[in-house]
Parts: structure tokens; C-alpha cells; sequence
């Protein structure tokens, strides 16, 4: 296993997916921070507390643009004794114009309650024409519970507010902070909540909505009320595999749609 | 003639019999009415709930005993409310209790502290349980209301025919639930009376109703007005637009109701029945109508006026210039969860629309008669409700709307809500939730919740996103839109609510300032409110509000401060209002919900910079016989005069005097 982990630390193919939500966060509004699976390694690393096995994870978004633009992505999530680490890849653009990202992350729990995790990611954008770049990041991420009903999340992306060089300067996701919330009401019920503070930028609240039809499917709604745009989507549940499908309507980038799987061995 | 003169022309009409039950502007009822929070921009005849709900004050609507119309008519209760006290009767039996509706799914404390004043679990007189006296055993309601601009007595000429004073005559005959009559007329400001008017007042309005005779639930000759679906095709008189209150974007149809409003706007004028065959319901109509309209470039007509405004030479030649017929049908079935409906009519005019010829009007209607067709459904299943209208208008393409309510939780309600009003398609007597004022050239997608944060905590939000395929009013190019509400409520008891409301939307509009090509710009409206109502004793409310408006650099601020007072056994009752408002420009004026006399109806736009006050009194001289008066002052700061074209008015203060008398016997 150890042996393992080192190859995949120094595998290097460099991804970035410009949306780094998973079908199951962006349908809760692309409250991610406070979303706890695998995938919580782009959006709150802290998040990968509640992996328990290795766990693989796929996603593929398509935006319905003139020319349709995908990203895919690629996640596997490892538990130890004491942590978890995790590898994700993933790219986003067009033949022409191709941002990738690969991810490590680690999550480690302070006490039955509190958990932290920092991520690293190598960024490279390609432009025909205008060669390429690449450039290095760090995010930061925390979980509380709260209470057993209330979970509170906070994430740091791009520390240091890294950039490519000047002439690919706004490519990166610049220095954002998210912190949200998540109530779980009932079995049945949870309410998340969070604000995303990007530099430069307006404060947007977003909300999210996850209900229980039955134990294995999950109806799921968001909200981000700046530029306002509705979330839906659905989550299948069953003992190792976990499928979920996102929809977003963002107002002049079309009609998104987003699925992902993830397996746990 | 002056003011004094019609007071004693009033005062010789007093009649004395026995008393009947005391009513008043019911805090009651101005409750419901805050809490519907209708937009602003609504101009519908709230009269008809006013009226509804004021007489359920009087006589409460028996819950064993009302159907699913009723209950919707009181405007308080969603489907699922609906829904869930209907079912509980049927399986348990009869409330014994009103509290009993505590025990009843999705029903809410606010809900049931709404609804208790109007509703009761006792029995109700029917036709066959009086004796047959049309008049000896029947209820009459005569009122009559005039109010005038204390300055327009004052003005110059302004050109117009008649008297400043606004006259309103009201009359409601009713035996038992099975036969009622109303008559109302109106003469508004600057029209003339009597003279030049066959039937004395400008505007005349009367309905004959007979319920309840074998198949035919209701037989109506007069006016009428026709709510079926979700009024995408067939829907004249009160509906509501978006609002904090969930249940607002699911509409109830009330079917055939008579129309008791003076709005002059659309409604029915003939004959109308509604026949009900076990779960089938079938209404068959015809109206024949003469329209207010204005000539077009060409020899058709430009535009149909509803405003009802005959001051002038002009006006008057507009009036009634545009004859209209309306003939069709609608069919409801109802189960007790499902209904499906449909309607189908044709409306014909006795010249042909033509609408300017421009490009925002470049897909609007034109020809001389128009068909239209709707299918309609509900469903409710455990905790939601599916609602939803396809009309078409054999034109193009047709407009759809569809939605749901749903109780995810004893906490947790959300509503959404899609539709699609294409520019192909047209209806005159259309209300479906829109953000425009009429469901035309629109797509939407509307969210809403409401949430129970704790016992005397609910919070509620909606989020809008709509576009505009073509071009609208003062928006020359295709735009999009969006809306957010979010409202926080507290209820530390049962008479107090502190309430805080923000909304924000942001649209396009032309550029204001002139280019050599023009295009629109965006812009952002934003409200904040804080409402705070409480008891300070047995008899004495208070309410304070204070709202800012802004949109772009334009500011409006608006403070208000009520007093009510509602005794429980006094001749006298009566609200005192003190308001402060600085409005920087009519864009950013606010808006706020008056306390009026019984019946009467106001939603403000405060505009300018001033102050205003009002004093309303209620004085019960006996039983069946109440006097109101009204007396309100604004006072503007920086303005040497106020109004335009012929409303000038010279100063700066407006005042406006109202005496109203009911008498019932």
C-alpha cells in the first residue's frame, strides 16, 4: 500500500476542471464546502473524514454551449489510521483551450468533532498558439460538528492567490473562502447553507436542499442568489456505489448537466 | 354641487329598522391582507376579498360544511390545507372544535390564528331551512361613500366635466346562501353625475345570483367574473402574484362568481351557469360588453382602456367605443385528488385591434376575434400538490405552466414553479403568475420555501429567473431577469409580529440617456423592510415600519407609525397614521398597504419628499348603521406644486376627505 501512495504522489499529469463540484454538491447549490465524500477533496479536503474505504470516483460535465464544452474528472480517496489522502485529475475546455489539474490531498481529525485537510493542486492551461503554463496552489479546509444535527464547514481556496504569468493572469480560480453550514433536520432532511467570498468579487449566498425520497434516492435543489441560478438534481444510493446527476441553467453559459459515480472497494 | 351638499344628500337616504351585527375595516381582516402582501404593482379589485372576508366576520363559514371553493375563497389556506381539512372531515367526521384543526396536517399555528375569526363548526341556514319571505327574511346592505380632494375645489378649470367629488353606491341583497343581489356604481373624480348619465353614475354594475336549484349549482344575470386553471385563458378579478406567501403561485379557481367590484376592468356582463352533474361541473357563458378603447392610426382600435376614466371630451368618446363578445364554456371534474378541467371560448369585437405599429408591439394581437382553449389539472399526493395549464390561442405556439407545492417536512414547505408564455400566444382574460402584468413574451423558473426555524420563527424566500424572448415596454431588446426574496418572522405572541423583509431584482431598461443607437442597460432594485405590530393593551395597537428602496443612485426611505384602536364594546373605533418619506425619484418610490374605511382599498406609492397623516373613525350610531370618515393630509417638502397636466394641483399639501354610511336591515 505504501508503495502505492508514493507512485501516485509522483504521478504528473496536471489537470484542472473549472468547475471542481461534483454532480452531488453542484445540485445542492455548489455547496461543496459543507459536502462530505470524495469529492470533497477539491471543495473542503476536510470533508474526506467521512471516507471510510478506498474509494474511487468518475465525474463528466457537459455545458451546452454553441460548441459544447466537457471537463472529466477523477478521484480516488485512500483511509488510514490516522488520515486520508487523496488523488484526484481532472480536465476541463476544448481542443483549443485546455485547462488540467491534478490533486493530492490530506484530511486528518482532531477529536470526534473536528477535522482539517489541506490540499495541493498543479494547475497547466494550454492556449494553440500561446503554449502553455503552469502554476501551483493550496487550499485549506475545515469541519465541526457542531451538534449532531449542525456541521459547519470552511475552505480556503488558492492560499496564496497563485496566478499563471501575466498574460494567462485570470485562468486560475483566484483566492476564494467558503464557509457554510449543514442541517441535518431529519433522516430525511438536510439544509445546507454557505457564502462564497471570492477576491474582487460580490459575497454570493447559495442554498441547498437534499431529501430522502427512500434510503437509496435522494432528491436534490440549490440555489446561488447572486447572479441567481437554480441547482436540481438526484442521487442513487446503494451499498458500495453511489451514482448522482446535477442540472444548472447559469444564466449566458447555458444549460449544464453533470454525472458522477463513485465506488467504494 | 360642494362637498357639504352631498354630505346631506347622504344624510336624507338614513333609514331605521332593527340592528343587525356590527362591522367595521376588521383588524382581522387587515391582517389577512398583510399577510397576503400583494406586490405592488397589482391592480386588482381586492374589494371582492375585502367584501368576502368582512362578511365571514358576520356569518363564519361553517368548516363541516364548506367545499374545497369555499375554503379557497377565503384566501388563506393552500391546496394541501385544503386538501387536508377536507380529507380529515371525511374520515373522522366533524370538527367539534375549531382548535381541532391544530390536529391536522400542514396546518400551521399562523395559519390557524388567520382563519379562526372567519370560520366556525356550526350549522348554516339553507333555502330550505327559512321561511319564504324575500324580504322580511333577507339581509340588505345599502352604503354609500363620498370623497373628495379637499384642493380640487380649489383648482382652476381643469377641463374636466364634472364635480371632484367620488361617489360610490353599494347595495347587496342576500336570502339565506340561495339568492343575493348587488348593485354598485361610481362616479370617480372629474365625471359628471346625473347629468349626461343614463343611470346617474358612470360606471353601473348589478348581478343576480341563484344558488342551488337541482343541477345548477349557480344561475348568475349580470356581471360576472370567470377563474378557471391557473388563469393562463380564463381568469377575470382577483389573483395574486408572487409573494413571500408560498402558496400564491398555486392558484384556486373560483369558477363562476359574481363580480362586486368597481374596477372597471375586465370583467364578464350576460349570463352565466354553472351546472354540477356528481364530480362533473360544467359553466356555459356569454357576455356582451362595450369597452373603453382608443382609435389606432388606422380604423381599428389602438389600445382598450380599463382605467374608466370619463372626465373629458376625449375620454368620453373612448368610452364604450369597442363592443365585445365572449361566448364558451369550461368543464372541471373533480376526485378527491385529482381535477381536470378545460375551457374553451371565442371572443369577438365589433372592430378590429390594431395595435400601434412598432416593434414592441410587432406580435401583439390583431384581427377582430380571437379563440382560446385551456387544459388544466391538479393532483395532490401525500405531502404535494401538482398543479399545472397548457392554453392555446390557436395562434402559434401554445403557453404552459406547471408547478408544485410540497410539505417535505412538519418544518419544511417549498413550491416551484416553470411556465412559458410564448409571444405567439394571446389571451384577454389572462392572470398567471408572470413578472410582467400580463403571461405574455415570458419564461420563468420560480423556487420558494418556507421554513420553521423555531415555534415563533418562519422564514420564507423565493428565487425568480425569467426572460423576455421579445422586446416589452421601455426594454427594446430581448433581456433577463431575476428575483429574490428572503422574509424573516417573528411572533413573540399571538398579537405581535416583527417581521424583516428583503428583496432584490435585477432587470434590463432602455438607456436613459438619448443614442444614436439605443440600447438597454441593467439595473438592480433593492427593498429592505422591518414591520414591527404589536399590543400596548386590550384596545391599543401599534405598527411601525421602516423600508429603503434603492435602485442605482436613487434612494427612497419611507417611516410609518400606526395607531389602532378596536374596542370590543364601543361605538367608536378608529387607526391614526403618521408617515415621513423622502423619495429621491419615482423609481424608487415605496410602496405601503393604507388603512381605509370598510370596503375601501389602498396601496400607496409614496413619492417626493413629506409627510402624510391620516385619521380613520368609525362611529356605530346604532346597530346596522355605522358612519366612517376619513381624513388624510400629505404635505410635501420642496414642492410648489403637485400632480401634472390637468391634476395640478397648486401648494404643497394634498388633503382628501371620505364619509361612508352602512346601514343594514
Amino acid at each position: 500500500m505504501k508503495y502505492y501512495i508514493v507512485y501516485l504522489l509522483f504521478f504528473s499529469l496536471k489537470l484542472h476542471a473549472q468547475s471542481h463540484f461534483s454532480a452531488k454538491s453542484q445540485a445542492l447549490g455548489e455547496n461543496g464546502v459543507v459536502v462530505e465524500d470524495v469529492w470533497s477533496m477539491n471543495t473542503n479536503p476536510a470533508g474526506m473524514r467521512k471516507v471510510l474505504n478506498a474509494t474511487l470516483g468518475l465525474a463528466y460535465e457537459q455545458v451546452q454551449l454553441q460548441t459544447p464544452i466537457s471537463s472529466q474528472s477523477v478521484v480516488l480517496v485512500l483511509p488510514f489510521k490516522a488520515y486520508r489522502a487523496g488523488i484526484g485529475f481532472s480536465s476541463y475546455g476544448l481542443a483549443n483551450y485546455r485547462m488540467q489539474q491534478m490533486a493530492l490531498s490530506f484530511e486528518k481529525q482532531f477529536g470526534p468533532n473536528l477535522s482539517m485537510g489541506l490540499g495541493l493542486k498543479m494547475h497547466q492551461l494550454k492556449i494553440t498558439d500561446y503554449g502553455k503554463r503552469s502554476s501551483y496552489t493550496l487550499d485549506l479546509g475545515v469541519m465541526y460538528d457542531f451538534s449532531n444535527m449542525v456541521t459547519l464547514g470552511l475552505h480556503v481556496q488558492n492560499v496564496g492567490n497563485s496566478t499563471f504569468s501575466s498574460s494567462f493572469n485570470s485562468a486560475i480560480n483566484p483566492l476564494k473562502i467558503d464557509a457554510g453550514m449543514a442541517y441535518r433536520a431529519n433522516d430525511q432532511l438536510c439544509l445546507l447553507a454557505s457564502f462564497s467570498q471570492t477576491i474582487s468579487q460580490n459575497l454570493i449566498p447559495k442554498m441547498g436542499l437534499d431529501y430522502q425520497l427512500i434510503p437509496a434516492l435522494a432528491l436534490r435543489g440549490g440555489l446561488s442568489l447572486d447572479a441567481v441560478h437554480h441547482f436540481a438534481g438526484m442521487g442513487y444510493a446503494s451499498k458500495n456505489m453511489h451514482l448522482d446527476w446535477s442540472i444548472v441553467n447559469r444564466t449566458g453559459f447555458g444549460l449544464s448537466t453533470q454525472f458522477s459515480m463513485t465506488y467504494a472497494f | 354641487m360642494h362637498f357639504r351638499s352631498y354630505v346631506l344628500f347622504l344624510g336624507i337616504l338614513l333609514l331605521a329598522t332593527t340592528l343587525k351585527a356590527q362591522e367595521s375595516r376588521d383588524p382581522h381582516v387587515d391582517e389577512v391582507l398583510a399577510f397576503i402582501e400583494l406586490t405592488a404593482t397589482n391592480s386588482i379589485p381586492l374589494e371582492e376579498l375585502i367584501e368576502r372576508l368582512s362578511a365571514y366576520r358576520n356569518r363564519p363559514l361553517n368548516l363541516n360544511k364548506a367545499n374545497e371553493q369555499d375554503l379557497s375563497d377565503l384566501c388563506i389556506l393552500n391546496p394541501l390545507q385544503i386538501r387536508a381539512l377536507l380529507n380529515h372531515i371525511r374520515e373522522n367526521g366533524p370538527l367539534l372544535e375549531v382548535w381541532e384543526l391544530q390536529s391536522i396536517d400542514h396546518f400551521d399555528l399562523t395559519s390557524i390564528q388567520l382563519l379562526v375569526p372567519f370560520v366556525s363548526v356550526g350549522r348554516i341556514n339553507t333555502l330550505k331551512n327559512t321561511d319564504f319571505d324575500l324580504f322580511g327574511g333577507a339581509k340588505h346592505d345599502l352604503l354609500l361613500r363620498c370623497q373628495q380632494v379637499v384642493q380640487s375645489g380649489n383648482t382652476p378649470d381643469t377641463g374636466y366635466l364634472g364635480s371632484p367629488q367620488q361617489l360610490l353606491l353599494r347595495y347587496r341583497y342576500r336570502y339565506g346562501n340561495a339568492l343575493s343581489f348587488s348593485l354598485q356604481a361610481e362616479k370617480d373624480p372629474g365625471e359628471t353625475f346625473l347629468k349626461q348619465q343614463r343611470m346617474g353614475f358612470d360606471f353601473v354594475s348589478a348581478n343576480l345570483e341563484l344558488k342551488r336549484v337541482g343541477v345548477v349549482e349557480k344561475l348568475l344575470i349580470g356581471d360576472y367574473n370567470l377563474q378557471f386553471g391557473q388563469g393562463l385563458a380564463l381568469w377575470s378579478g382577483l389573483g395574486f402574484g408572487k409573494s413571500a406567501l408560498l402558496s400564491s403561485i398555486a392558484k384556486q379557481e373560483g369558477g363562476l362568481k359574481p363580480y362586486t367590484s368597481v374596477y372597471e376592468g375586465l370583467f364578464f356582463r350576460g349570463l352565466a351557469a354553472q351546472l354540477a352533474f356528481k364530480s362533473l361541473k360544467i359553466t356555459p357563458f356569454y357576455s356582451y360588453r362595450k369597452l373603453d378603447a382608443s382609435r389606432s392610426d388606422s380604423l381599428g382600435i389602438g389600445s382598450i382602456s380599463t382605467a374608466g376614466l370619463h372626465r373629458t371630451f376625449n375620454e368620453l368618446a373612448n368610452k364604450n367605443r369597442l363592443g365585445q363578445q365572449v361566448l364558451g364554456t369550461a368543464l372541471q371534474w373533480d376526485t378527491r385528488s385529482l381535477g381536470i378541467g378545460l375551457s374553451v371560448y371565442h371572443t369577438r369585437f365589433s372592430s378590429p385591434l390594431a395595435p400601434k405599429n412598432d416593434w414592441v408591439n410587432y406580435f401583439k394581437f390583431s384581427g377582430r376575434s380571437l379563440s382560446n382553449s385551456s387544459v388544466f389539472a391538479h393532483y395532490s399526493q401525500a405531502n404535494t400538490y401538482y398543479f399545472g395549464e397548457i392554453a392555446h390561442s390557436f395562434i402559434g405556439k401554445p403557453a404552459a405552466l406547471f408547478g408544485l407545492l410540497s410539505s417535505l417536512s412538519d418544518k419544511l414547505s417549498i413550491g416551484l414553479l416553470y411556465r412559458s408564455y410564448p409571444i405567439s400566444y394571446h389571451s384577454f382574460y389572462n392572470a398567471a403568475l408572470a413578472e410582467s402584468s400580463t403571461s405574455y413574451n415570458e419564461k420563468g423558473f420560480y423556487s420558494g420555501l418556507t421554513y420553521k426555524l423555531a415555534r415563533k420563527w418562519e422564514w420564507s424566500m423565493y428565487a425568480d429567473v425569467f426572460r423576455f424572448p421579445w422586446l416589452a415596454f421601455n426594454t427594446h431588446a430581448p433581456s433577463q431577469g431575476s428575483e429574490v426574496l428572503q422574509q424573516l418572522t417573528f411572533k413573540p405572541s399571538k398579537e405581535s409580529q416583527l417581521q424583516m423583509v428583503y428583496q432584490r431584482s435585477q432587470k434590463f431598461k432602455n438607456v436613459a440617456a438619448e443614442t444614436a443607437i439605443p440600447f438597454i442597460v441593467p439595473y438592480v432594485h433593492q427593498k429592505i423592510r422591518l414591520d414591527f405590530r404589536y399590543p400596548i393593551s386590550k384596545t391599543l395597537r401599534l405598527h411601525h415600519r421602516a423600508e429603503l428602496v434603492r435602485i442605482s443612485k436613487e434612494r427612497g426611505y419611507l417611516f410609518l407609525h400606526d395607531i389602532n384602536y378596536q374596542p370590543l364594546q364601543s361605538k367608536i373605533s378608529g387607526n391614526i397614521r403618521l408617515a415621513l418619506f423622502d423619495v429621491s425619484d419615482y423609481d424608487a418610490r415605496v410602496y405601503a398597504f393604507q388603512q381605509d374605511v370598510l370596503f375601501a382599498y389602498a396601496m400607496d406609492a409614496y413619492q417626493n419628499k413629506g409627510v402624510q397623516t391620516y385619521v380613520n373613525a368609525r362611529y356605530t350610531l346604532r346597530k346596522g348603521l355605522d358612519i366612517w370618515l376619513r381624513y388624510e393630509t400629505k404635505k410635501y417638502i420642496k414642492e410648489a406644486s403637485i400632480g401634472s397636466s390637468q391634476n395640478v394641483l397648486a401648494g404643497s399639501r394634498v388633503s382628501e376627505g371620505k364619509l361612508q354610511i352602512r346601514y343594514q336591515f
